[in-house]
């Protein structure tokens, strides 16, 4: 695997600079080349062929051939598991991408465990218990990933258990609504810790804290269509509390998280607070449908844009890019919205699509010039 | 020093667990399984399902005449006493609803469920099959009887469907 080129380049500048002499260029650019970049396109397809793999032993799991007998398969699932686990541990120490795919390979694997064992014995069970099992058993597999994919594929599985879990306790559903909000309030509030003693944990607790993020920005598109009994009593309290303490954990974390990082998020969540407080308090039924559509796409807007700086400043460009398009895409879905008859409707997506030029030809002129402003206040915090 | 040490426990236990785990688990439901008494109950209502998770017929115990869902709370334990069938062939049935926590000083053959939509079920009522039998199991004859293994407690654990005298699969094999 090569190194990266942006690696290579920069290496050259600070050479080129006197900051860095060759041999130190040498040792960092040996360092790079045995701990090549797992993010990459050669990556992207031996992470497919894995996925392949796992997914057609768990097909072939579930075909259940009847030539095997059960306890050869157990046997044989077992002695496999040993195998991948001793060659994970032993035989494939200083690659790190080798030992990546087996690490995400050996998670599948162990969720085609569950249901062979239960094929052979017959169990009948709700799927949560499988889901709240494979998560308990793979937490430590999903936390040693050396990259996103493991905690990717932990935390949507896990969660899906939890909520399993959460619906056989059949709660109230103001209740429910409220340990869904807490528990993804935890994935977020974990996630805002920099465990800096502890780096192999960051691809994890980005993961978990990108998902509480992307589950901010749902409730916000959500937001408009929902009814004032979505938001009773406990769930209005535990969204806002799980908002106020990831907001004071940004704080106490200060010295990780760049001034403009923490000011976006706050902007973020304070929008999602008013949006909140409008559904629990205002009289939304009294304004006319176009003021409420307004309102929540304006928050929408500042919400998203205040999140998409944060990531900027953190040094995330392509998530202030998508979150850009997003803001973009919500728009256009504010003026169709708005449409009322056949002739504003043909007017209106001819306009559309001039707006999708315009925006694009805006795009390309203004970003230099956006970027080197985000980039002086980011140097400035 | 101390980080790379930790990160080494770290990748051991993220295998040791998982493996653990599973094998713990797979030992203690193989054991559940070969334990309890074996008998034989009648089952109905068949509805062959296709899932990712394999193809499974499902049904339900017939434990005779008594109704043993009526004015019972959802989702709480509901247990029965049954008969053990006689020598010419009757199967098992319920004579009566029994406490769960008092049930093994009351009836010796106790079976524990829960009644969902008026019907009583044990947690137990899927049967995984080959893919192959597929075609073959969509409809099943009459008289099938579920091979049960019954523990002390009143859970049961399936082992096998007999159709007549043959296994169920021997049954879908012949007619391949």
């Amino acid at each position: 695997m090569a190194v990266d080129r942006k690696i290579i380049r920069k290496l050259d500048e600070w050479t080129a600079a006197g900051l860095v002499d060759a041999d130190m260029k040498d040792r960092i650019h040996q360092y790079e080349l045995q701990h090549a970049s797992t993010r990459g396109f050669l990556f992207a397809i031996t992470w497919l062929a894995v996925a392949c793999i796992v997914l057609g032993v768990i097909a072939l799991v579930a075909s259940n051939w009847d030539v095997i007998a059960p306890a050869v398969k157990l046997g044989l699932y077992f002695m496999l598991f040993a195998g991948a686990g001793c060659t994970l541990l032993f035989g494939v120490r200083d690659r790190s991408i080798l030992q990546e795919l087996l690490r995400l390979g050996l998670m599948g694997y162990i969720l085609a465990g569950i249901g062979l064992v239960a094929q052979i014995y017959h169990l009948h069970s709700s799927p949560w218990r499988g889901m709240v099992f494979w998560g308990a058993t793979t937490l430590l597999l999903a936390v040693s990933s050396t990259t996103v994919w493991g905690a990717f594929l932990w935390v949507p599985l896990a969660l899906s258990g939890w909520v399993g879990y959460l619906e056989s306790l059949h709660l109230a559903n103001s209740t429910f609504t409220a340990a869904i909000t807490a528990s993804l309030g935890v994935l977020g509030i974990f996630g805002s810790f920099p465990f800096t003693s502890f780096p192999h944990l960051t691809p994890f607790r980005k993961t978990t804290f990108a998902f509480a993020c992307a589950a901010l920005l749902i409730f916000s598109i959500a937001v408009p269509y929902a009814r004032k009994e979505v938001m009773e009593n406990s769930m209005f309290a535990a969204f806002m509390a799980v908002l106020v303490i990831w907001g004071l954990v940004l704080q106490l974390n200060r010295a990780y998280y760049p001034k403009g990082t923490r000011v976006g998020l706050w902007i973020f969540f304070g929008c999602a607070a008013i949006e909140a407080c409008f559904i629990r308090f205002g009289q939304l039924g009294a304004w006319s449908n176009y003021n409420a559509k307004l309102l929540f796409t304006a928050l929408f807007v500042g919400g998203t844009l205040s999140l998409g700086i944060a990531a900027f400043h953190f040094g995330q460009r392509r998530v202030f890019e998508l979150l850009c398009l997003f803001i973009f895409l919500r728009l256009l879905v504010l003026y169709g919205e708005l449409l009322l008859s056949l002739t504003m409707t043909g007017f209106g997506l001819i306009s559309i699509g001039v707006f999708i030029f315009v925006g694009l030809w805006g795009w390309k002129k203004l970003k230099p010039g956006i970027y080197a402003k985000l980039e002086g206040q980011r140097n400035a915090h | 020093m101390l980080t790379n040490r930790i990160q080494k426990s770290w990748q051991f236990a993220a295998v040791l667990v998982p493996f653990s785990a599973l094998l713990l688990w797979t030992l203690k439901v193989h054991f559940v399984h070969s334990g309890g008494t074996t008998l034989r109950v009648k089952i109905i209502g068949y509805d062959p399902v296709d899932l990712l998770s394999g193809h499974y017929l499902r049904f339900r115990y017939d434990f005779g005449s008594l109704p043993i869902c009526a004015e019972a709370v959802p989702r709480a334990s509901v247990c029965i006493c049954v008969d053990l069938p006689s020598d010419d062939g009757v199967t098992m049935l319920a004579n009566q609803k029994v406490e769960c926590d008092a049930g093994r000083n009351v009836c010796r053959n106790l079976i524990k469920g829960t009644c969902q939509h008026s019907t009583f079920l044990t947690g137990s009522e899927r049967f995984y099959f080959p893919e192959q039998f597929a075609g073959v199991l969509a409809r099943v004859p009459e008289d099938s009887e579920a091979e049960i293994k019954v523990q002390v407690d009143g859970s049961i654990a399936l082992t096998d469907i007999w159709v007549k005298s043959q296994t169920i699969l021997e049954y879908a094999r012949e007619r391949l």
